[in-house]
């Protein structure tokens, strides 16, 4: 940059600048949904989908540690020369929760797009789109 | 002197906001008697303390409309009640009716304040609407200067190259669309850089490719959400008043980033500049009409969405070049891309 | 002195990438490549990069060989945090358009107020999380270069502050993509030649540890630090002198400076109130610190879990995909290539017990994995091992700690004092002020306690306010604010009395070691009763509605 330079600006903003603290500021509203009903259908359906997914999680990691602690027999079974165990926990667990993510993505995306072929052709916005 | 404040607040939403009750209590109040109702053309909106019977009330009402005058009566009990139109922007809006020996001249005092805030209200929205039609505005004002540039270029290129101005018609109607469009007031970075892309790829053409452009842009802040056509202006402006006047080579830089919960755009050209009384005279607001369209509007709009410390920061001296700065919030309630 | 040169080389390429790396366009053409978003892919790398920390590379395989194979229930719960943040959070969080959490406070509560105890919370969290960070970085750098721990943690800070000042983190997406590979190369490599190249004796001891532990040679261990230990039988050292000193079984104390050699086959003492090495305790895949592996586990697991999504700067990187959609499939991407990273830690934990076994009395577990293969690969090999891991340690640390100097700096800039213009350079100075004086007296505490820490109090505060304030139209101001002052006191609290301060034995000690088991309820209802008491606004279904529209 040209040390010969000036910097400005108007007169509210060296004002705000040179203040220092930045007063409460107004809220701009925010937009709602066009169709109130159908964005409750759907806000209801992807909690449910959540709800499962995040069910199927506890289940997982609940159930895998439980049983860990309830059957000491998954520590002296070898697979690989490997106890089971050691197995699941350090190996096995990743893939698995991989896949629960990928299953919760598609279902998510699949009730997204019932809703969006519900929808009136003209009142799709274009933010959304995959391109 | 308080309640009268306080009373311009409440009728702040217009004579259906949410707190007109508490401004009948005031009224009431302010003017020690036992009832006040506020009423618009349909009938009671509010009122509080002791109300005659709504009959009354109504005969009292249509008595004001019909005369657009002051109308008195004494009920059975023997209080006299009092009703004065309001009037807003010189238009009957309702009536405000005082019930229990009031003073005439107290109530049409009381009637003209609350006139006078309802004004306010009625300013105020109109004020959001010229907001939003100033952007309207802009979109429109931009084009007459650069369509007739474009489509001249267009025109002169169409016999010797035909292939680069068919590119450019169609580069020329995706910018008009964008420019046109009506999806709202806020674009994404990222759309905002295409259309100064088409922008930039016909004002190659004219310059006979003399122009050097080079962006940098961090991923990250591209789909930060900014007010329509901010980029794109500024850019404008410094091929318009920075580089057209250079002699040779002219080389504008367009730069992008974040800044921990900032997005930071910068652009740069190393054109003729501009004496700083001028840049000051834009952003306030005072400077010369024809160049009074692009940075000052920018600026404004900014201010309007964020806050005043977000206003535009220009760098320049004259002969130096011009480096505008837009800084913004990544993140704005109610700022929304669609 | 390769290790100081790998690590060089790794600060000097992160700064050139985060500098230079914005994609540059000299023609209009490029203008269009310049203005298309950043891809999945590079962006889930990103996220990883960001995500694993000092804690995932080097905490993870010390706590192995320290407390045995239940650590690896932490990496689990790394993993598992983006399971929860796809199911609850990600698509919401991008369609609100909200950078940081007090953000989406904002959208969602639109109250600005809130912006400030949100600030208070993201300052609290990032400064737990920092100060692992420093640590990390403060034992290797002073391991690689001889010098003592606190100029490793000085120098640390300068290097992260620095970086970010210079510009280092304009790219942030491509450094910190950079910093995975680095990361998932140098650790997995020397992993990977350590298990192809060790003994099939040292390798079947590691999967054996019921054979217990035993020095593989005689061993001198200088205890930098007095310790306690304990010994199943008795064994005769000596000291430097050459004297011969017999320790009984049973309990022993020893001051800091003490230098005993271990004979070759001497089993390993183990500091008093750890799990014998290899032990029943140790190989049994459950957290047991303090005698209720059950519920310790599962504590763990919920802090850590619902923690991940309450991490200010996880939080930040999905503002970086253009729709709610690619942010979702982000961070399955994620949760792949933290599972394909957290297979490594645990072969130096394993093989670690086996060769370095003395590092668990010198309280230096946190070093394994840049001792490790210098101790078992003699020669250049072992040093470019060495190398190898330090540099993975260091960019683990170097992107980690510049994304959460920058969230702690955006939060104290923007949202806690407000200023017109956040003065961010300022604030990231303080930041690494703070975090370098509260690592220096930190050496002794585990790297994962400290990060756990910031999970928990995560996970007990921002946790509630996104699932809620995302799935429940309910949620109100007065509610969150409660709740989330309830959270953070509570679990802060809690973890800090069981660091700090002498805890009564049994549950209660439990409670205030892992207590998120009872402060994320305790979060969660406070918001729902405050909640249901008061009322939300108008607008509210309408915000909560809009995150859920495509």
């Amino acid at each position: 940059m040209s040390p010969r330079r000036e910097k400005l600006t108007s007169p509210q903003t060296r004002i705000a600048l040179a203040r220092g603290n930045r007063p409460a500021q107004h809220l701009l509203p925010i937009p709602g949904p066009v169709d109130t009903e159908a964005a409750r259908r759907l806000f209801r359906t992807q909690r449910r989908t959540a709800v499962r997914t995040v069910a199927a999680l506890a289940v997982l990691l609940f159930g895998m540690s439980g049983a860990f602690a309830a059957l000491p027999v998954l520590g002296e079974i070898r697979l690989f020369g490997v106890p089971l165990s050691w197995l699941l926990l350090t190996v096995a667990v990743h893939p698995m929760l991989f896949l629960m993510a990928l299953w919760h993505v598609r279902s998510a995306e699949r009730v997204e797009e019932r809703a969006e072929a519900e929808r009136p052709a003209g009142e799709r916005p274009a933010g959304e789109r995959e391109r | 002197m308080r309640q009268v404040h306080a009373l311009g607040a409440d009728l702040q939403d217009g004579l259906h906001g949410r707190k007109v009750p508490s401004a009948a209590r005031r009224l009431r109040q302010l003017l020690a008697v036992d009832g006040v109702v506020l009423a618009d053309l349909d009938g009671p909106v509010a009122a509080h303390g002791k109300r005659p019977d709504p009959e009354e009330v109504e005969t009292l009402l249509a008595q004001v409309f019909e005369y657009g005058s002051n109308a008195r009566t004494r009920l059975a009990d023997g209080t006299s009640v009092c009703a004065v139109p309001l009037y807003v922007a010189d238009e009957l809006a309702g009536s405000l009716v005082a019930s229990g020996h009031p003073l005439e001249a107290d109530v049409e005092a009381a009637a003209a304040l609350v006139s006078d805030s309802l004004d306010h209200a009625a300013l105020r929205r109109a004020r959001a609407r010229i907001a939003a039609a100033d952007l309207r505005t802009l979109r429109a004002q931009i084009s007459p200067h650069f369509v007739h540039n474009a489509l001249a270029v267009i025109a002169a290129l169409v016999r010797t190259d035909p292939d680069r101005a068919r590119h450019l018609l169609s580069d020329f109607a995706d910018y008009l669309r964008y420019g046109f469009s009506e999806k709202g007031d806020y674009a994404t970075l990222s759309e905002e850089l295409e259309a100064t892309q088409t922008y930039l790829e016909l004002q190659r053409a004219r310059f006979h490719d003399r122009l050097d452009i080079s962006v940098r842009m961090a991923p990250e802040v591209l789909p930060v959400a900014i007010p329509f056509l901010v980029v794109q202006p500024i850019v404008e402006n410094a091929i318009r008043h920075g580089l057209e006047r250079k002699e040779g080579r002219g080389h504008i830089s367009v730069s992008g980033f974040g800044e921990g919960p900032l997005c930071v755009i910068e652009i740069e050209d190393d054109g003729v500049g501009m004496h700083p009384d001028l840049a000051r005279s834009l952003l306030a607001g005072t400077g010369p009409e024809s160049r009074s369209v692009g940075l000052a509007n920018v600026d404004q709009r900014l201010r309007a969405v964020y806050g005043p410390e977000y206003g535009l920061v220009i760098e320049t001296a004259p002969g130096e070049g011009t480096k505008v700065t837009v800084r913004v919030p990544r993140f704005t309630r109610g700022v929304v891309a669609r | 002195m390769i290790s100081v040169l790998a690590i060089g080389s790794v600060l000097v390429t992160s700064l050139v990438i985060g500098v230079y790396g914005v994609r540059a366009a000299r023609s209009t053409s490029d203008f269009l490549v310049a203005s298309q978003r950043v891809s999945p892919s590079w962006n889930a790398m990103a996220i990883a990069g960001e995500y694993l920390s000092a804690a995932s590379v080097l905490g993870l395989a010390g706590l192995v060989l320290k407390n045995g194979l239940g650590t690896m229930w932490y990496a689990v719960g790394f993993a598992a945090g983006y399971v929860a943040v796809v199911a609850l959070v990600a698509g919401p969080m991008r369609r609100s358009g909200a950078f940081t959490v007090p953000d989406f406070a904002e959208y969602r509560l639109g109250a600005p107020r809130l912006r400030q105890l949100c600030g208070c919370v993201v300052l609290v969290i990032m400064l737990l999380y920092l100060v692992p960070q420093f640590k990390g970085a403060g034992v290797v750098l002073s391991l690689v270069s001889g010098t003592p721990y606190w100029v490793g943690v000085l120098l640390a800070g300068l290097v992260v502050s620095g970086s970010i000042a210079a510009g280092g983190m304009r790219s942030a997406t491509y450094v910190q993509a950079f910093h995975y590979v680095i990361k998932l190369t140098f650790l997995a490599i020397p992993a990977i030649y350590l298990v192809v190249y060790s003994s099939p004796d040292t390798r079947a001891q590691a999967l054996h540890p019921e054979w217990g532990t035993h020095f593989p040679e005689p061993t001198p261990v200088e205890f930098t630090v007095g310790a306690r230990f304990s010994l199943d039988e008795p064994v005769t050292v000596t000291t430097p002198s050459g004297a011969e000193v017999g320790l009984t079984a049973g309990d022993h104390s020893v001051t800091a400076g003490t230098e005993y050699v271990f004979p070759e086959g001497a089993p390993i003492p183990y500091p008093a109130g750890l799990p014998e090495l290899g032990g029943q305790l140790w190989s049994t895949p459950l957290l047991d610190v303090g005698g209720y592996p059950l519920f310790e586990t599962w504590s763990a697991l919920l802090a850590i879990t619902l923690g991940c999504m309450g991490l200010p700067h996880v939080i930040m990187r999905f503002h970086t995909s253009p729709t709610a959609r690619t942010a979702r499939r982000v961070a399955v991407g994620v949760i792949g290539l933290l599972g394909l990273f957290y297979l490594f830690p645990t072969v130096y934990g394993l093989l670690g017990r086996v060769l370095t076994p003395q590092l668990v009395l010198l309280q230096g577990t946190d070093t394994v994995a840049v001792v490790l293969p210098a101790e078992a690969v003699p020669g250049t090999a072992g040093a470019v091992l060495t190398a190898l891991v330090a540099a993975g340690a260091f960019g683990a640390f170097l992107s980690t700690s510049s994304g959460l100097l920058l969230a702690l700096a955006g939060g104290l800039s923007h949202d806690l004092f407000q200023g017109s213009v956040p003065r961010l350079r300022l604030a990231v100075a303080i930041g690494a002020c703070v975090a370098v004086l509260l690592a220096l007296p930190a050496r002794t505490i585990d790297i994962n306690v400290l990060v756990v820490w910031a999970f928990t109090v995560a996970a007990s505060t921002f946790c509630p306010l996104l699932v809620l304030g995302i799935w429940w139209r309910r949620l109100t101001l007065a509610g969150a604010a409660s709740g989330l002052t309830v959270g953070v006191v509570t679990a802060t609290g809690a973890v800090g009395w069981s660091i700090l301060l002498p805890t009564p034995p049994g549950w209660i000690a439990v409670l205030l070691a892992q207590p998120a088991a009872w402060t994320i309820p305790l979060a969660f209802t406070t918001m729902i009763v405050v909640s249901w008491f008061t009322r939300a606004p108008d607008w509210a279904e309408h915000a909560v509605l809009r995150l859920h529209s495509p």
